[in-house]
């Protein structure tokens, strides 16, 4: 099985450093060494969470989503990779899994780039927190009360 | 030549039914009959059957999942994949079928065996509904027809194929061991069934009179029914009765206890077979399935026979039939009320009076009637130590009738009562408590029976 894992492993990173093809546009490049810290930070993430994964798993997702930010650049691109991967485990499991891989990293996207600044204790302790609540009551992930109020006040 | 049996490698007794697959790769590599290649070919299959599912749970959105949801589908697909393997007459079969075929092919065949066990477990219970003892007992009814029901609903051949999502609590007298999915629900309708064909044969009235005299609340307890009437049954052949009555009298539960206490439990055994043999020539019981499924029930009854006269307890075992004659209830009216004008000057005049003995002259002048006795020692505004003595201007099936229609429930009161309703349940468990035994005794078993009108 460690024969299998480490395949897996080799497949993983090398679709992590393909993705400098396209992230070198914006001035953001992973070393070999950082690929490998990505997919342990994953495995990691995983295994605090209780959850399993198969195939690839979503750190590409994340490069190829998140380059464009304004809110990256080569000194932090690793270190916000790292706590996205962490972040996004974690709220798959507080949203119960009622939200898709690809529509929470979007969502993670519009939040850091929005109303989070580059903030990923914002986005982390306020809008993904807020969104998971939505979630599990039944609304729209994006729903939200306080626009609702302020739209009532202005009728 | 006539005893030749073929040798086998796997012995079966070392298969655990409920994990099949598990223990058969266990047994087959301990003979060798699987290698370490085979092994870890079989691993890898069961790795990708388990990511396909995942995949098609999560509904191609995520490729992550809890891990207690992938133990749970991989829980499912060895389920499926062992049910296919069961199917083999040998486990060597079945182990060359490992060895020849991929797993995800192992599923797809295993699956249509969940589904062809799935569709004969639904014909089952349509013969389990139509053979169902008619019985008021609440676990029976709730599991045989709604429980099952809800089997039927909730499983998921797909992702918990070994789920039953169900507790099927009324207990069958043969236990299922070793049994899960939709194996267990087909083996526990049959024991249903069969239980259900035995119990037919005797008539209702008396399984409720036996049942009865098992326990009052027989109704509200998780008993097996049939256990019960086959005990009973067994019990009238041994005392020589036919075994259709169901009855056995307490001073022949007395005699079979001293017959049987001289015996050993073998011997015993030997007589509750013989026994069981003659009840089902009286019953002219000719399905073998049913049959067999007496045999097997037998050990059971044995082994609480044997343990009763043990510990000198055989008249729990054969129990006597109860009476429905002595069980009868009679009503009890409260009266006619006076009409509202005269209660209330009536009601004005006893709270005018100043001494007691001026107020129960009052009482027993004016009242003629329980309704209005009650509506008084209510409304008239009495002292607890009043209220105790007039009390006593009422006889022993007043007072029961009194205490039927106000219980006194100390945790409930305070919420749901007013004052004055909390004071006088309080007043007649006092007067009650302050009587004599042989008068509560009287007050408790009038309550038994006692039915307000």
């Amino acid at each position: 099985m460690g024969f299998t894992n480490s395949i897996i492993q080799k497949q993983a990173i090398n679709e992590i450093l393909k993705c400098n093809d396209l992230t070198e546009h914006y001035g953001l490049i992973l070393t070999h060494s950082q690929a490998i810290e990505l997919f342990e930070t994953r495995s990691y993430a995983l295994n605090a969470n209780g959850r399993i994964e198969f195939g690839g798993g979503i750190i590409d997702k994340f490069i190829k989503i998140f380059c464009d930010s304004p809110y990256l650049y080569m000194q932090n691109y690793a270190g916000t990779l790292h706590e996205l991967i962490e972040i996004f485990y974690f709220y798959k499991n507080e949203t119960l899994d009622l939200i898709s891989d690809d529509d929470l990293i979007k969502f993670m996207k519009s939040c850091f780039d929005g109303s989070c600044q580059g903030s990923l204790e914002l986005l982390a302790a306020r809008e993904l927190s807020k969104m998971a609540r939505n979630l599990r009551y039944g609304y729209a992930f994006d729903y939200n009360e306080d626009k609702l109020d302020v739209a009532k006040e202005e009728e | 030549m006539e005893n030749i049996e073929r040798i086998n490698a796997i012995n079966k007794r070392n298969l655990n039914e409920e994990f099949y697959l598990q223990s058969l790769i266990e047994e087959a590599t301990r003979c060798n009959l699987l290698s370490d290649n085979d092994i870890e070919k079989i691993q890898f299959g069961c790795l990708e059957l388990l990511a396909y599912k995942v995949k098609c749970y999560n509904g191609l959105d995520s490729d992550s999942i809890r891990v207690e949801f992938a133990e749970n589908i991989m829980k499912s697909n060895l389920y499926t994949i062992s049910l296919y393997l069961k199917s083999f007459l040998l486990p060597e079969y079945a182990v060359e079928a490992l060895q020849n075929t991929t797993i995800s092919d192992l599923y797809d065949l295993g699956k249509r065996h969940v589904q062809s066990k799935l569709n004969a477990t639904k014909h089952l219970h349509l013969l389990v509904v139509k053979n169902k003892l008619n019985t008021e007992n609440y676990t029976y009814n709730s599991t045989v027809i709604d429980g099952i029901k809800g089997f039927f609903k909730l499983y998921d051949p797909d992702y918990s194929a070994h789920d039953i999502h169900i507790t099927a609590d009324y207990p069958t007298c043969y236990p299922i061991k070793n049994l899960v999915g939709v194996e267990f629900i087909k083996k526990y309708l049959e024991n249903i069934y069969y239980e259900n064909q035995f119990c037919s044969y005797f008539s209702l009235d008396k399984i409720h009179n036996l049942l009865l005299g098992y326990h009052k609340e027989y109704c509200a307890l998780v008993i097996n029914i049939f256990e019960q009437v086959f005990t009973s049954a067994i019990g009238c052949i041994l005392i020589g009765v036919s075994a259709k009555t169901l009855t056995v009298s307490s001073n022949q539960v007395d005699k079979l206890y001293i017959e049987l206490s001289s015996k050993t439990d073998q011997q015993i055994i030997e007589i509750i077979h013989k026994a069981n043999l003659l009840l089902q020539k009286e019953l002219s019981i000719k399905s073998k399935t049913l049959q067999t499924y007496l045999d097997k029930c037998l050990p059971v009854i044995s082994s609480n026979i044997c343990n009763a006269i043990k510990i000198n307890t055989l008249d729990k075992i054969f129990i006597t039939r109860h009476n429905t004659e002595i069980d009868a209830t009679f009503s009890f009216s409260f009266g006619v009320k006076m009409d509202n004008e005269t209660y209330r000057n009536l009601i004005d005049n006893i709270m005018q009076c100043r001494f007691l003995s001026d107020k129960i002259d009052i009482i027993k002048n004016n009242i003629h009637s329980l309704s209005d006795f009650e509506d008084m020692l209510l409304d008239s505004e009495l002292t607890k130590f009043e209220i105790m003595n007039i009390l006593k201007l009422l006889n022993t099936v007043e007072i029961a009738a009194l205490i039927k229609r106000h219980p006194y429930q100390p945790d409930t009161d305070a919420l749901e009562l007013k004052d004055n309703e909390i004071m006088l349940n309080s007043c007649l468990n006092n007067y009650v408590n302050l009587q004599t035994l042989f008068f509560q005794n009287q007050i408790a078993k009038i309550l038994c029976c006692i039915d307000i009108e």
